[in-house]
């Protein structure tokens, strides 16, 4: 992939509204049928995923502009999204995410819910960028990203 | 060393004569025959068309193809459109005719002054002049060819056309070329919403990949090879998805082959921690037969060579094709077709020989066999250097992708005759450290080469320098194409150990600089060419090698095509600025808009667009190749829906899923 950075915000919102959101609030009533309450920490924690993003990928394209070929491979984009959660939680755990406290890590329960959300909405956002969003898309690939006729 | 396939000896003799005019040697290659002063060969005679007929000579003989001549060219009294010649019968021309040389010398009645042009002469021309045979009274005759007169202005009516008696049909959509290129925009089209009834392509051969299968060939790509493209450039899907990566790990899978699943591996780590995947150039051929099949393309296709193209007076185009002679229905051959919207692709106007090659080839045609270009057949010389069992010595010129797959190839002939050396010559060095610097990234360099998957950087396609160039200025364009065009190779293991295993060992040597001189030498059996070079700092170095295998190129300038140079005359069509020096120079290619649109071909609401090689140095870099070809194609596309073209939709996200629903399943589009 070589995608260019407002390609990165358009598709990492694209894939907000067609994957995060949906996947969260199916995990809000997963969460809401166990522990009996709706609560809006996955909802909070995705939401921030997708502002530290939004900043992360500006450094992602610099970074990319320093390899000659300006190219983004898919074991990049990976692992960027996995980096995007754990420092996520580091934030979190420092209370450095005024809309979360570090409070709701505290337990090892609340940890290991946030990975698997996160996980439900990593694989099929990762797997949509392998392809299967071209076939949608026709033009996406050719415009670093972005979205919309040429 | 004797050269196995002595060269073919052939004479040209007048119709009402015995006596050859002319007696040439051919070693392999293509030799162009015609009337225009830029032919190999040249008949001075008005029956005869200005490119007559090519003779495509390789190891195995003469191809004789003819060039859509007005009075034909025939073997005996058949007429021919391309076929080996058994050398038994004539080749019979109006006024002339082309034999198998007799035994004896020739008599030479009219052999011309210039049959041993200067060297320098020659190398200035455009093609390997041997000779300008003149015909006996040519001031009759003036017949003129097809299209003639009907296409003389700009503009033609339809009224004429009709006349004339020429009209095949009227087409809402037509391509030219009939190649990849223009099997990619009709794929678009047909997923767009076009039905085939309303297409027409007109094309010289009969599959789209005929034309580059051939080039893969002699450029040593034989169809277990791979080629130099990434998974998802599939000129058989539009929308890349899946690619070849995934189809070949999907077969492996399926077939219980756990180790043939790399390929996804490769797409998922290229190229920071993987070597680039490409795909196997005979599942490229697979891929596009069965898209022919789903899209219709035999139903579409009319097979014949494009003579001219026209506006008409009622806003569309006219569009001048000469059929093959096996298609001809009703013995009727010359045809006009009238079309709303056209596509120009063409692909390469011919191969080159460097300057200096071309001037030995020239001065020693007895000795020409030796100096072969990569893209022209050649592969007699692999046979040839492994078979001998003596120390051999092959040149190799060059350092793109070719030039690697080249040495490739005589490695693996190493295999049956390990006396043969390689010396790979490039113009220059190209230290480590000296790879091209764009902003902070720079190219690396191996073995004076410079290393990159592709033959561009990869955001051309795609990414931020596509955006980049598209909105530069034309000069401003050339300069970034000088800078990301130059000449590469990819990444490859096997390709490095080779330099590395043939350095230490001996066999691979590198020669730098321009060609000082160049002559034969040695008896009659063993003949070889001794040749010098210049390097940059005047420092001298000589050569005695047995063949010399160009691996610079092939041209891309398109006035070399009588089509285009006649189409770009007739309307003033603006050219690109041209970019590069030596090998690298990149030629201008036919100006376009962004949209593929070539702006002085407009007509009411009709509209022309061009794609390949023949738009290069545009508004987009990646133009040769499947990706780029795709791109261009979505592009002119697109550009139709917006000009509403009848039948193309806006190709939204759920017409383009269903379409791909139909792909995936096979079923017409
Ligand atoms: C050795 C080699 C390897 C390559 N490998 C790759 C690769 O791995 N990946 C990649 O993406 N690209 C590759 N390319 C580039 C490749 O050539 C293009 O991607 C593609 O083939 C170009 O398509 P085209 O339609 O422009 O030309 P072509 O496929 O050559 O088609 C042009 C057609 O137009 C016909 N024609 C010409 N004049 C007329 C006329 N007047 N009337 C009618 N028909 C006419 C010709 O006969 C020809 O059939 C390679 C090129 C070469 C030479």
């Amino acid at each position: 992939m070589t995608p260019t950075l407002l390609g990165r915000w358009q598709t990492r919102l694209l894939l907000f509204v067609i994957v995060g959101i949906p996947v969260t609030w199916w995990w809000t009533e997963v969460l809401a049928a166990r522990d009996g309450g709706r609560s809006l920490v996955p909802a909070g924690i995705i939401a921030t995923i997708l502002l530290v993003g939004l900043a992360l990928d500006w450094v992602y394209v610099q970074y990319q502009k320093r390899h000659w070929d300006h190219d983004w491979p898919f074991a990049y984009q990976l692992a960027s999204m996995i980096f995007e959660f754990v420092l996520v939680l580091a934030l979190i755990h420092f209370g450095l995410v005024p809309w979360l406290p570090s409070g709701i890590l505290y337990f090892p329960q609340a940890v290991w819910d946030a990975t698997r959300h996160f996980a439900a909405v990593l694989i099929p956002a990762f797997l949509l960028l392998l392809g299967p969003l071209q076939t949608f898309l026709v033009r996406w690939r050719f415009k670093g990203g972005e979205l919309g006729r040429m | 060393m004797a050269k196995a396939p002595k060269s073919l000896t052939i004479d040209i003799v007048a119709s009402d004569g015995t006596v050859p005019m002319q007696r040439l040697s051919l070693s392999p290659g293509r030799y162009t025959v015609g009337r225009s002063r830029d032919n190999t060969i040249v008949l001075d005679a008005a029956e005869i068309s200005r490119v007559h007929l090519i003779l495509h000579v390789d190891a195995d003989g003469i191809e004789v193809e003819d060039n859509a001549s007005t009075h034909g060219t025939r073997i005996g009294d058949r007429q021919i459109e391309r076929e080996r010649w058994s050398m038994d019968e004539p080749i019979v021309l109006p006024r002339f005719e082309i034999r198998a040389a007799a035994a004896g010398p020739a008599a030479g009645k009219t052999k011309s002054p210039g049959a041993e042009p200067p060297v320098e002469k020659v190398a200035a021309a455009s093609a390997i002049e041997f000779s300008r045979i003149v015909g006996i009274d040519d001031a009759q005759s003036a017949e003129r060819p097809f299209p003639g007169d009907l296409f003389a202005g700009p503009v033609v009516s339809t009224g004429a056309i009709r006349a004339s008696g020429c009209l095949a049909g009227e087409t809402t959509f037509a391509a030219i070329g009939g190649g990849i290129g223009s099997f990619i925009w009709v794929d678009h089209l047909r997923c767009f919403g076009v039905p085939a009834e309303h297409i027409r392509v007109v094309g010289v051969n009969p599959v789209c990949y005929s034309n580059w299968g051939r080039y893969c060939q002699n450029s040593q790509i034989p169809p277990h090879e791979r080629i130099r493209s990434n998974a998802i450039s599939t000129p058989d899907n539009i929308w890349g998805f899946p690619g070849y990566a995934s189809r070949e790990s999907w077969r492996a899978l399926l077939s219980g082959n756990l180790a043939g699943t790399r390929p996804v591996f490769q797409v998922f780590g290229e190229a920071a921690v993987a070597e680039s995947y490409t795909p196997l150039l005979e599942n490229i051929f697979s891929s596009l037969d069965r898209e022919m099949v789903r899209i219709g393309w035999t139903s579409m296709l009319e097979q014949g060579r494009v003579l001219g193209l026209r506006m008409t007076d009622d806003g569309r185009y006219a569009l001048a094709y000469r059929r093959t002679a096996d298609r001809a229905d009703g013995g009727r051959r010359d045809n006009i077709l009238i079309a709303s919207y056209v596509h120009v692709c063409t692909g390469y106007p011919a191969t080159r020989f460097t300057g200096d090659l071309q001037a030995f080839r020239a001065a020693h045609r007895d000795d020409a066999n030796m100096v072969v270009n990569a893209y022209d057949p050649h592969d007699q010389i692999y046979r040839e250097v492994q078979a001998s069992g003596r120390p051999e010595r092959v040149m190799v010129r060059g350092r793109g992708i070719v030039a690697s797959r080249v040495i490739q190839r005589l490695y693996e002939a190493r295999a049956g005759n390990p006396q043969i050396e390689i010396v790979h010559q490039m113009r220059s060095r190209i230290p480590d450290s000296a790879g091209t610097r764009n902003g902070p990234a720079k190219r690396p360099v191996f073995n004076d080469v410079e290393l990159q998957p592709f033959n561009w950087p990869k955001a051309c396609w795609g990414g931020d320098l596509r955006q980049e160039i598209e909105n530069m200025t034309p000069a401003q364009r050339a300069e970034s194409f000088s800078l990301l065009g130059g000449t590469t190779t990819a990444d490859r293991t096997d390709w490095k150990d080779i330099a590395i295993n043939g350095a230490r060992e001996g066999w691979y040597i590198k020669a730098y600089g321009n060609v000082d001189s160049m002559k034969p030498t040695g008896a009659s059996d063993n003949r070889q060419v001794a040749i010098t070079f210049k390097d940059v700092d005047g420092q001298m170095s000589a050569y005695t090698v047995d063949y010399i295998i160009d691996c610079t190129g092939l041209i891309a300038d398109v006035t070399q095509s009588p089509f285009l140079a006649d189409l770009i005359d007739t309307y003033g069509l603006a050219r690109n600025p041209t970019s590069g020096t030596g090998a690298e120079n990149r030629l201008a290619g036919i100006a376009v808009a962004s949209s593929f649109e070539i702006p002085g071909l407009r007509n009411g609401n009709s509209r022309a667009y061009a794609a390949g090689t023949i738009t290069q140095n545009g508004p987009y870099a990646a133009v040769d190749s499947f990706l780029g070809l795709a791109y261009a194609a979505l592009r002119s596309v697109d550009d139709l829906n917006t000009a509403s073209a009848p039948g193309v939709s806006g190709f939204g996200p759920v017409r383009s899923f269903t379409q791909w629903l139909r792909w995936c399943t096979g079923s017409a589009p």
